[in-house]
């Protein structure tokens, strides 16, 4: 890791000659739009932290992970081996083609979450949460040197949806994507389904008894194990959903995750990570405050303005901006 | 109905249970006594399965569950309402009670059971929709004793419901408890407060370091020297 490709800020930072609005709002939209992939991954990283107190450490190298399969699915429907160096994908893929693939690298992530919360972690329940996120940073690591070596390291072009491909909508002098709106909308609707989910359903509010007190979440008869994998099965489905959706703003390559992972994480713990709302929150604001930053403020600050502004909220309120106190461990 | 044969269970190396038998049965209140740190909360603990049994058998209704998983056991009928109440502080009274019925399969009964907890807690109606964080101590208890009642158990374990509760409180919750029995619910009721539990209880067991050094019907151990004097401050 500690490998941060900047490619992030490309498509706008031009031609920064002196202050406009426009320049302002299409900043802001962009930091939307990178925003909403950045809460995707957020929203996993709580989703798996409410239920089993881990953080996970791999996630970003688990989304490129999942990018390449569903690149390898796409190539298969289409009768092409992209582990060929010369191997190519149309720019541009139709429903039918986006769609199974789509399912099946969810169908994938899924059964790895499933795997990686009974094989790897569950065995190592009892020993300190530092060895199950030790745990989570070996799979990252070993996933990023599985993919260069299948897939090699060369960056490449993932195809883009073609129905999300189509003219901007224009804001008066303002464009704004279809893609941009796409991240947005998923990011929203799996932020309330989310929601709900935890609300309404015997199954999420078993989830949050589990981080409350799995002691007496096990006395009412919950399968506390069954549910964490759950958990982790749902987590790597975002994962897969934001790394696909992701693939074509980045390029594929082995590294293509990392700084959006350090951001989504920076995200989730801005948010409040065990608030969901948080890492919607999180995601948008560090997207915002990330692309106006790489816009207006010297390159060497780039980096490091969203960090300072996070130490900044942390200071005030150290659960996060809608995070709760962690309840004590009985 | 539940039947302890030579019971050992360890935290680490260290034995809590040495080898401890009982019996509970069918329809009776049983209750459990002993000091702080004779192994109580260790024996309930074993029966739901939270901690594995060593050595011995705990039989159920004539079926062996001393290797079941928790989940198991509660669907057998067994429920617990721990030391502590340990009720789900974020979550409101309403999720509490239908985390209770998490095993049922049948949840359109809920609002039957719901009316039954209300029966026996009716403090609890107006609090649905709080926190139970937010619960003083006595609601906290009674929630615990609602949401362990909503898995429609047979045989209930109660972990010292009077710890931390005022005298008025305590006699309340006994006398709920004695209507949870005579609603046709088992009980083995663990209790520092040796009077208060022989008075409602059939039988009980005195346990010590481990082990069950005294057994006798409720009537008796009231009368017993050695209970009047080390539990019951004469
Ligand atoms: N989680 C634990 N880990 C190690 N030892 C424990 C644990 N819980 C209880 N013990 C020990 O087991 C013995 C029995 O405790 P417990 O069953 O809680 O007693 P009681 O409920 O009768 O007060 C005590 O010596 C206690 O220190
Ligand atoms: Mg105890």
């Amino acid at each position: 890791m500690g490998y941060f490709p900047m490619v992030l800020h490309s498509t706008l930072n031009a031609t920064a000659e002196g202050f406009d609005w426009i320049t302002l709002g299409r900043n802001i939209i962009n930091g939307f739009s990178f925003g909403s992939i950045y809460a995707l991954f957020a929203l996993g990283l709580v989703l798996i932290h409410k239920s089993s107190d881990v953080v996970n450490f791999g996630h970003g190298e688990m989304a490129m992970f999942f990018s390449y399969i569903g690149l390898s699915l796409m190539g298969l429907l289409l009768g092409v081996n992209i582990s060929k160096p010369a191997a190519e994908l149309p720019s541009q893929l139709g429903w039918e083609v986006f769609l199974p693939a789509l399912l099946g690298t969810l169908l994938f992530a899924a059964l790895m979450g499933l795997g990686i919360e009974r094989f790897l972690l569950r065995p190592l329940a009892k020993a300190s949460v530092l060895s199950q996120v030790m745990v989570t940073i070996g799979i990252g690591t070993l996933l990023y040197g599985l993919a260069s070596w299948l897939w090699k390291a060369e960056p490449r072009a993932y195809p883009r949806i073609e129905a999300v491909s189509g003219p901007p909508f224009q804001l008066g002098e303002l464009a704004l994507t279809r893609e941009d709106l796409t991240f947005l909308s998923v990011a929203i609707v799996m932020a309330s389904g989310l929601f709900l989910f935890f609300r309404y359903t015997m199954v999420g509010i078993a989830l949050r008894a589990i981080a409350q007190n799995p002691f007496a979440a096990r006395l009412m008869g919950i399968n506390v194990g069954r549910l964490n994998g759950l958990a982790w099965a749902m987590a790597l489905m975002l994962a897969a959903l934001a790394g696909m959706l992701a693939a074509p703003k980045l390029q594929l390559e082995p590294g293509m995750m990392a700084d959006v992972a350090v951001k989504s994480f920076a995200a989730a713990v801005l948010g409040g990570i065990n608030s969901l709302s948080g890492a919607l929150l999180g995601g948008l604001l560090i997207g915002i405050i990330d692309n106006l930053a790489g816009f207006y403020l010297p390159d060497g600050l780039r980096a490091t303005i969203a960090f300072l502004i996070i130490v900044a909220v942390l200071t005030i309120k150290p659960h996060g901006l809608l995070g709760k106190p962690l309840p004590k461990k009985v | 109905m539940l039947r302890i044969d030579n019971l050992q269970a360890y935290y680490g190396r260290i034995a809590a249970l040495k080898g401890v038998s009982l019996e509970v049965p069918e329809g009776t209140i049983v209750a459990l006594l002993g000091a702080n740190g004779a192994g109580k909360t260790t024996l309930l603990r074993t029966i739901s399965g939270l901690l594995p049994a060593a050595q011995g058998t705990i039989e159920y209704n004539g079926q062996r569950i001393d290797q079941a998983t928790p989940d198991q056991i509660v669907r057998l009928g067994i429920s617990h309402s721990p030391e502590g109440r340990q009720v789900f502080p974020e979550c409101t009274v309403m999720e509490n009670l239908k985390l209770g019925s998490y095993i049922r399969r049948d949840k359109q009964n809920l609002k039957g059971d719901l009316d039954q907890i209300f029966h026996h807690f009716p403090a609890l109606k107006p609090r649905l929709r709080q926190l139970a964080g937010t619960l003083s101590g006595g609601e906290q208890q009674m929630l615990a004793i609602g949401r362990a009642l909503m898995s429609r158990p047979k045989l209930l374990l109660l972990d010292e419901p009077s710890l931390g509760l005022g005298p008025l409180l305590v006699k309340e919750i006994f006398t709920i408890i004695k209507e949870i029995n005579a609603s046709g619910v088992t009980v083995l009721l663990v209790e520092q407060n040796a009077y208060l539990a022989l008075n409602i209880a059939t039988y009980g067991y005195v346990l010590e370091t481990g082990k069950v050094v005294l057994h006798d019907t409720g009537a008796n151990l009231r009368q017993n020297e050695e209970i009047k004097h080390s539990y019951l401050g004469h």
